[in-house]
């Protein structure tokens, strides 16, 4: 069996290029935001992703607590060392950049709502459903009667965002297995669900 | 903490806008996608697909340019940029199709488009101010550089320089015209522009931003009076 370093070296400079192009949509689509309001270079997260990667630091492929390789594709490992590094750089940052915010007279809710952003897409599934407070309750079920609204007419959406409710933590594999579609159904799918979510997230915004 | 049908509504949009980030970006979304489609959204977000390293350094291996491969510096380029600067083709359907997310408006012109489009990308230092801004990217002095436009191959009508408009269109869907000298060489029009702001949106406020940089890409393409 060859070795997680035999492995990375049998990687073609193609698929390299491939996976190094994947790698930054995945960090900029996450955290653009962290990029336009305080200055950071994304691809500094994911050049550090890759050599981290390359030189060991961080093991490719994983292993259990048993020793046991994990079945995990080097881009997607690669998406968690992303996340690692830009979750450790909040956890740093994170005091100067809402004094920062709070320096340009950010009104509460405008400091709150960005502190929750960052902290919600340093992780790698979304707290969705974890509001804390007196009105997490009144939240949770506005933000599902929304998500219930935009699927509304599409039963396969509709399926889908009901195993969403019940654990946002699914992977899209894990949803196609559960209802039996396949894995780019579902894909096709989520974009779908998240063109609807855009839209309502601008009739929200536009009726406050 | 929220106390209020508002504060509600603002939590409940934020959600909506944690969901749309994860599902816009969730690894297997991402590594189910085509090159093409990596290409194209890269470049909705703004982002040079060209690697900001030397991956033949990072991965030690001999790396082809992973960006699109008319990437060369075309001629007419000042050194200035030639290093920044991505060129890159095949956008005419891109174009046509961020057209038609444009609703209401009738676009009569797109049928006299006399040249494919060409996508230009370009790296900026940004700054808290504008004259901040104009002076670390070197921008306080005039200066002009030159590109080449391709003739659309479909094109069957006489050319007159004198009537070619070039207009740019920008991530955000802005358009504007652009001020340049036009001439017709060898088949091609030869841009001369005067001036490296074009490649700054509009509808977007990058140059104030307090940001280290960004990229500036923009679509140039022409039409015939």
């Amino acid at each position: 069996m060859a070795s997680g370093k035999d492995e990375l070296r049998s990687i073609s400079s193609e698929e390299w290029g491939d996976i190094y192009k994947r790698l930054r949509l995945y960090t900029w689509k996450r955290y653009k935001w962290l990029h336009y309001k305080i200055g950071v270079d994304l691809d500094d997260f994911v050049n550090e992703s890759i050599y981290d990667t390359l030189r060991g630091t961080r093991r490719w492929p994983p292993v259990d607590e048993n020793g046991f390789t994990k079945d995990v594709s080097l881009f997607f490992f690669l998406c968690q060392v992303v996340q690692s590094k830009i979750s450790h750089f909040w956890s740093r940052e994170r005091h100067n950049v809402v004094h920062r915010i709070d320096q340009d007279n950010a009104s509460e809710e405008a400091i709150e709502s960005f502190e929750t952003l960052l902290a919600e897409s340093a992780h790698i599934y979304p707290g969705l459903r974890q509001t804390k407070g007196s009105d997490s309750d009144a939240i949770d079920n506005e933000f599902e009667n929304g998500l219930r609204d935009v699927v509304a007419g599409d039963d396969e959406l509709r399926r889908i965002v009901e195993l969403i409710i019940e654990d946002p933590s699914l992977r899209p594999k894990e949803i196609a297995e559960s209802l039996g579609l396949a894995n780019n159904k579902v894909y096709t799918a989520l974009k779908r669900l998240r063109r609807r979510l855009m839209l309502l997230r601008s009739e929200f915004k536009g009726a406050e | 903490m929220h106390g209020s049908d508002s504060g509600i509504r603002e939590a409940v949009i934020q959600q909506f806008e944690v969901m749309s980030i994860f599902l816009g970006s969730h690894p297997e979304i991402v590594e189910s996608m085509t090159m093409q489609e990596v290409n194209e959204e890269l470049w909705e977000l703004g982002i040079n697909p060209k690697p900001s390293v030397d991956l033949t350094e990072l991965t030690g291996e001999s790396v082809a340019s992973s960006g699109p491969p008319n990437q060369t510096p075309f001629p007419g380029v000042p050194e200035f940029i030639g290093e920044d600067l991505a060129v890159r083709s095949g956008s005419l359907r891109r174009l046509f199709a961020r057209l038609q997310e444009i609703e209401g408006v009738e676009y009569s012109w797109v049928d006299q488009i006399c040249s494919n489009p060409k996508d230009l990308t370009q790296r900026f230092e940004g700054a808290a101010t504008a004259k901040e801004f104009l002076r670390k990217n070197g921008f306080m002095d005039p200066a002009s550089f030159s590109i080449d436009l391709d003739l659309a191959a479909e094109y069957r009508g006489a050319i007159d320089p004198s009537r070619i408009s070039i207009v740019a269109l920008y991530p955000s869907g802005a358009l504007r015209s652009v001020p340049s000298e036009v001439s017709l060489v060898a088949g091609r029009l030869r841009l001369r522009i005067h001036d490296y702001l074009v490649f700054i949106d509009p509808d977007a406020d990058q140059p104030t931003e307090e940001i280290a940089s960004f990229w500036g890409p923009v679509t140039l393409f022409a039409i015939q009076s």
